[in-house]
């Protein structure tokens, strides 16, 4: 991967607040902010948990009616 | 797979999970759609419990549902509504799904429904999800799919 495009990829991950980086002399030190993407994470595991619960809730509904 | 071909990709914002019952179609449809059973099955111990379900089952035809007790996603009570997109017994059911929350996205909800020899498998499939999501957080940066993607793989 070229610098301009290693750049670019950190220009971007910046913006989306999920790398902070720092000035060290001429080089930049960059570390990973995990937050968005545990947001990201919870919202998803939500819906998951939700969605796994709510089907084994219509199977036990519909098999007991029987 | 390149970043391209997996940023542009709809199918990594979606949510797709099945099970199979013991029960023809049909009634699992009737399940799916009469407010009265929902009420008896949409709820999980302890955790959430659909307490008012309404629903004008026809293409256009809204429908709501109230959840209350820890419902997912979230702490709290919460209201639950849409519009029927299709409705095709037993076989299909597509819904948009609108959260009250002002900052959440509506997104789609489509529920497949596959008969073989009296056992049904249920497909149920939660679309539009992350995009939206990112439309809103991140100005719609495409890009960040690829780290969700890599994100979610990892804690599967």
């Amino acid at each position: 991967m070229s610098r301009p495009a290693i750049s670019k990829h950190v220009r971007l991950l910046h913006s989306a607040g999920l790398v902070v980086t720092k000035k060290q002399g001429t080089a930049s030190v960059c570390s990973l902010n995990a937050k968005p993407l545990r947001l990201i994470g919870d919202w998803l595991q939500d819906y998951e948990t939700f969605w796994n619960e709510s089907l084994h809730g219509l199977k036990k509904f519909v098999e007991e009616d029987r | 797979m390149n970043i391209a071909d997996i940023a542009a990709d709809p199918v990594n914002d979606v949510i797709v999970q099945e099970i199979t019952i013991k029960a023809p179609a049909e009634r699992i449809f009737r399940a799916l759609t009469s407010p009265d059973e929902l009420l008896q099955w949409w709820a999980s111990q302890g955790k959430f419990r659909a307490t008012h379900v309404e629903s004008d089952l026809q293409p256009g035809g809204k429908w709501m549902m109230r959840v209350e007790g820890s419902c997912a996603p979230g702490t709290s009570c919460t209201v639950v509504s849409g519009r029927y997109l299709e409705v095709a017994p037993p076989h299909l059911l597509i819904f948009t799904w609108l959260r009250e929350e002002e900052d959440d996205p509506e997104t789609t909800v489509r529920w497949d429904l596959h008969e073989v020899d009296g056992c049904t498998t249920v497909r149920v499939t939660h679309s539009g999800l992350t995009t939206e999501k990112m439309r809103t957080r991140n100005g719609g940066w495409p890009l960040i799919q690829v780290l969700l993607q890599a994100y979610v793989e990892q804690h599967a």
